[in-house]
């Protein structure tokens, strides 16, 4: 697995690299131009942007990169006070964001995270406490044993397990259940299959987080 | 400090009114003084010809009528004049009274002096003059009622003080409303000072201004200047100090992390990296609230329309691990759609600072809720915790910037609630807060 930062910071691009090399092979640049460069040459399973770059910034980088079809998992650093900055970068397309100064560990769980999802299709096995989520086979499994789901239940659990440890909005889950199956969605529906998974997988296993959405805690 | 205080419109009208009063008594004396001599001379004029008059009218009659005396034919009533009266007369021969004016009974005998006089008859003043014809023997006496010459003189007087009487309080009136008129663009600035918050240091400007008032409005603007500088370059330096610091930081948290997990078999050094990450974390803590007071307060931006719901949900979402880290619970009660005017990163900030110091306040396991409504034009973001809340002492302080509660306690800067108190001027909503029922605390903002 390899890991592109961007990160103009000599300091802090040190010890972010030497954080990410426990778990990755990690390129570190300081600009966005020689990230574009990097990222014509190398296959990265990751790209770690901050925003603030000299010259151009990672949000160009982004949007020139997204322009390009070229749909790398993006993990954005911004600053936090910028919160605009944040949405203007989810909605160019960045797959997760961060908070400086962010915890070394709350970013190699994200960065996991987004490589797992992204290798969706080729690694569907996840394991998630005790159960096994196998995306390809649309089957969850709990101590050996295939749980029947419906396919909207396992839309629900497809994105909770992909975003472990992170709060989901009732509407990112619907509009995920929307792209699976296309049906009309009723305003109770995603209470009605969380319960539903809650009984099948365990009580415990997802979590409410009321008024914010779901979450399964890592 | 002002010592003394005095009413500029007073002290003109004092000004203005006293001169004015004195030099109408002035004028008025002297007109008096100089009427009443005048006049005593035209009249005793008057006097003197009209006992010239009668002698020359008279003199050959008596002379030819020596032996028999001559009587006057009563006087034609129709053709008298008011005065008339008051004018009599007395023709005498040789200490004889030869014939005299109807109304001259009331004299007596006595004759007076020859020349001006004045005598005193029946209660009134009489002014008389008597002329001897040395050649004739004849003597004429006329006498005439002083009060002619009192009236007149009262008349003269009266035409002058009157109109000074009703004329001063009309000029008075028009100074008081006249220096009131030219005190108004100085009532006008105080105004405009008045109505300012405390950030706003732009200049004053009043197109109509009166030339006498626009040094002291350039004088003004120019302190402002001065001081809107002085207080730019506080914050920039700010501004500057906490973002060159934040990285470094960043970067410290970073390695310590990096170290602490290659120190994991070595728990002395572990422990330390610990402590160490603790304090990063608290100075990170500190150089994020001291940017964003920078920030806040030197912010140019334009309000824009920001939809509240979403971004309350969004920011608690980020906020979220937070709370799982102390097994804390976060509960919201967001209700959707909720729009409003204002400064996005601003709100974020001080719902952040809100729900930081709710995690930072209450025990491990507790509650924290979070809730957004309108009613009624009211927007009220709620952020309650079931901690320990505040002493009731300490609720109207904690808005003040570094103010802490226990300063040995060692957690939060004390600047997370200016911060919040910042942003909510900013909106022109207001922040309250009250201790729960039984143990709790709830930071209540409420936008207009």
């Amino acid at each position: 697995m390899r890991i592109l930062l961007v990160e103009d910071d000599k300091m802090l691009g040190k010890a972010t690299t030497a954080g990410l090399k426990t778990a990755y092979a990690v390129d570190w640049c300081q600009t966005a131009e020689e990230a574009a460069d990097a990222l014509r040459t190398t296959e990265y399973d990751l790209v770690m942007l901050d925003i603030n770059l000299p010259v151009k910034s990672g949000l160009d980088l982004l949007k020139e990169m997204r322009g390009k079809k070229d749909e790398r998992p993006v993990l954005l650093l911004t600053a936090r006070d910028a919160v605009r900055h944040r949405i203007e970068g989810l909605n160019a397309g960045a797959d997760d964001y961060l908070t400086k100064p962010f915890d070394l560990d709350e970013l190699l769980a994200r960065a996991a995270a987004l490589i797992r999802r992204s290798k969706g299709q080729t690694t569907p096995k996840i394991l998630q406490g005790d159960i096994i989520f196998d995306r390809a086979a649309h089957t969850a499994t709990k101590d050996g044993k295939v749980i029947p789901l419906s396919a909207r239940e396992l839309a629900v659990l497809e994105i909770l397990i992909n975003n472990v440890g992170r709060v989901i909005s009732k509407t990112r889950i619907e509009e995920h259940i929307y792209d699976w199956s296309n049906e009309e969605i009723e305003s109770n529906t995603i209470e009605v299959h969380v319960s539903s998974l809650r009984r099948k997988l365990g009580k415990t296993f997802i979590k409410t987080i009321r008024g914010l959405g779901y979450m399964i805690a890592s | 400090m002002i010592k003394k205080s005095y009413s500029l419109r007073l002290r003109l009208m004092a000004l203005i009114g006293g001169p004015i009063v004195l030099a109408g008594i002035i004028v008025g004396g002297m007109a008096l003084m100089f009427t009443y001599h005048e006049i005593g001379e035209v009249y005793d004029a008057q006097l003197a010809q009209a006992a010239k008059l009668l002698l020359q009218l008279t003199q050959h009659e008596i002379m030819d009528h020596d032996r028999h005396g001559i009587s006057l034919e009563p006087e034609a009533t129709d053709f008298s004049h008011l005065y008339e009266k008051k004018l009599w007369f007395r023709i005498w021969q040789k200490g004889r009274l030869i014939t005299q004016s109807h109304e001259a009974d009331a004299f007596s005998n006595t004759i007076a002096s020859p020349g001006f006089s004045k005598q005193c008859t029946k209660g009134f003043h009489w002014r008389f003059f008597v002329y001897v014809d040395d050649k004739t023997g004849i003597t004429v006496e006329v006498a005439e009622n002083q009060e002619v010459r009192t009236e007149l003189i009262l008349q003269i007087l009266g035409s002058l003080v009157l109109p000074g009487i009703i004329f001063l309080p009309l000029i008075l009136l028009i100074v008081w409303i006249g220096t009131t008129k030219s005190l108004r663009p100085i009532e006008s600035i105080a105004n405009q000072l008045n109505l300012r918050n405390a950030q706003d240091l732009s200049p004053i400007c009043d197109g109509k201004a009166p030339r006498e008032i626009i040094p002291f409005i350039l004088s003004l603007n120019r302190l402002f200047l001065r001081v809107n500088e002085t207080f730019q370059r506080e914050r920039e330096f700010t501004d500057n100090a906490a973002h060159e610091l934040r990285t470094p930081l960043a970067a410290m948290k970073t390695q310590t992390q990096v170290l602490a997990r290659k120190a994991v078999q070595i728990p002395d050094s572990k422990e330390g990296l610990d402590n160490l990450h603790e304090s990063i974390n608290r100075a990170s803590q500190l150089v994020e609230q001291l940017l964003s007071f920078a920030r806040l307060q030197s912010h140019s931006d334009q309000p824009e329309q920001v939809h509240l719901s979403f971004l309350v949900e969004d920011v608690l979402r980020e906020i979220h691990p937070l709370v799982l880290q102390r097994s804390q619970s976060l509960d919201a009660e967001v209700e959707p759609g909720i729009y409003l005017q204002g400064y996005p990163d601003a709100l974020g900030i001080l719902l952040r600072n809100l729900v930081d110091n709710a995690i930072k306040y209450t025990p491990e396991g507790g509650a924290i809720t979070v809730s957004l409504s309108r009613n009624a034009n009211k927007t009220i973001l709620t952020v309650s915790d079931n901690g320990s809340g505040i002493p009731e002492e300490h609720l109207d302080k904690v808005f003040q910037r570094f103010y802490r509660i226990n300063k040995s306690a060692g957690t939060g800067s004390g600047l997370g609630l200016s911060i919040a108190k910042w942003v909510t001027d900013m909106h022109h909503a207001s922040v309250t807060m009250e201790n729960l029922q039984p143990h709790g605390l709830a930071v209540r903002v409420t936008f207009e």
